[in-house]
């Protein structure tokens, strides 16, 4: 995976959501407050011609999220414009902007939940909606030979706003197709 | 429609983030003021402004949502409130006549009711309103709880003040019940319920929350979107000169015409 010509990279791993809640989170609720999900992501190899490669990719959480009445489903994409520069002869750094895309959406169902005395109906919502967030990626690949690759990046979003700011990580192992 | 939701100590089962009704999308903007009236509350007002602010930002805190909570003073009275009568809303108030809202024995085990919704003709939250339990005497008075569990309380209502539904998510905050929680932390469902009424789009506005830049600060929120801008501003310079030393970009090298070969 070096900057000889441009390849098409294939990358299966895992993703976690929400790092900073993790660590701010009571013992017992690490696994509901941040979630672990598996991560397909298809991935550009452009060399720049000085040292640079651009790595354009999109990649998505599987399997989508889907609650367990199956009325709401969720979608997570990233799109990134990531840059690597090699640090060594095995090891890049990479570092990049990106674009997190949510698309949430359910059939409108009733739902009977508890309500503490009786129950009540609730729904999932009749309609669908899409969040994009900005997002800046940074990340190590460590490059196995010609066709492998392990690359953990770390995703960050809402970085200037002190409330919002979120971290996400990946990492995969990454085959040359 | 007007229903009451409540929260209780109780405890069972679980599911999957749910709104309060299929077409309702939230209130139409989403800034969203918080008004409350400490009127009748068995605590001090500095409490539970404190309280309310510790809620407000564990909301204000979801990355994918557009949702931003203010808080307000509000001078509504539960009787206003309940006649529709008040325009302060969302609002939070303190009940003394409790178990008239919600009936006898649940006063005991209910420390917070939602009253909602009314709707406009888009679906959009027109009316709601957060009653906290302040009857003298009933086992679930407010003033009962740590703040810890009146945070969790003001959190889990001010979800259903927002448009969601209970989730079936045990360790959720929409869970219908406390159980053995002790901070008020969301989980991926109500992000996703939220994320789902408020949703995010930074390509009509902001980058990483440089739209929510601030230049006259006078209180510690926007101070820290002050500074926020700030670290726009310097993202920017460092961006401009990173492509100006890598791939020569923004150069003002002038160009010159490569010659022809003889």
């Amino acid at each position: 995976m070096g900057a000889s010509g441009r390849s098409l990279h294939l990358d299966l791993g895992g993703y976690q959501n929400h790092l900073e809640q993790k660590r701010n989170a009571p013992s017992g609720f690490e696994d509901k407050v941040s979630s672990r999900t598996g991560y397909l992501r298809l991935r550009g190899n452009l060399p720049l011609g000085t040292n640079w490669i651009w790595e354009p990719s999109v990649g998505t959480l599987v399997p989508w999220k889907s609650g367990v009445d199956g009325n709401s489903k969720k979608f997570t994409t990233h799109i990134d414009f990531t840059f690597s520069y090699p640090l060594i002869s095995w090891l890049r750094f990479r570092l990049g902007p990106g674009v997190k895309w949510v698309f949430a959406f359910s059939d409108g169902g009733p739902i009977e939940l508890n309500n503490g005395i009786s129950t009540s109906t609730f729904y999932s919502a009749g309609y669908s909606s899409h969040s994009l967030t900005f997002s800046a990626q940074s990340g190590l690949s460590v490059v196995l030979g010609s066709k492998l690759s392990v690359n953990l990046e770390v995703y960050g979003s809402g970085l200037l706003n002190n409330l919002r700011r979120n971290f996400d990580a990946a990492i995969t192992l990454g085959w040359r197709l | 429609m007007r229903s009451i939701l409540f929260l209780s100590f109780l405890s069972s089962f679980a599911m999957g983030w749910t709104h309060l009704g299929n077409n309702i999308r939230g209130w139409k903007n989403s800034t969203v003021t918080v008004y409350v009236n400490a009127t009748n509350c068995p605590i001090s007002e500095s409490q539970l402004n404190e309280m309310v602010d510790t809620t407000i930002s564990v909301w204000n805190g979801v990355t994918d949502s557009s949702l931003v909570i203010k808080r307000g003073v509000s001078t509504a009275s539960v009787a206003e409130f309940l006649a529709g009568d008040t325009t302060e809303l969302p609002v939070i108030l303190c009940d003394p006549n409790f178990s008239v809202q919600v009936g006898g024995a649940s006063v005991n085990v209910v420390p917070a009711a939602t009253f909602s919704t009314n709707t406009d003709e888009h679906g959009n939250l027109s009316y709601s309103g957060i009653l906290l339990n302040a009857e003298s005497g009933a086992g679930a008075n407010i003033s009962l709880l740590t703040e810890g569990q009146v945070e969790l309380t003001l959190a889990h209502e001010m979800g259903h003040a927002l448009g969601l539904g209970h989730s079936s998510q045990k360790e959720a905050l929409m869970y219908y019940s406390l159980g053995a929680k002790q901070q008020a932390l969301l989980t991926e469902d109500d992000l996703d319920g939220i994320i789902q009424m408020y949703p995010r789009n930074e390509f009509t506005g902001g980058v990483m929350g440089c739209s929510s830049v601030h230049l006259s600060s006078t209180n510690n929120e926007s101070f820290l979107q002050y500074r926020g801008g700030m670290t726009c501003l310097l993202l920017l310079v460092l961006v401009v000169y990173w492509g100006r030393t890598q791939f020569k970009i923004f150069s003002s090298a002038p160009f010159i015409k490569p010659e022809r070969p003889l």
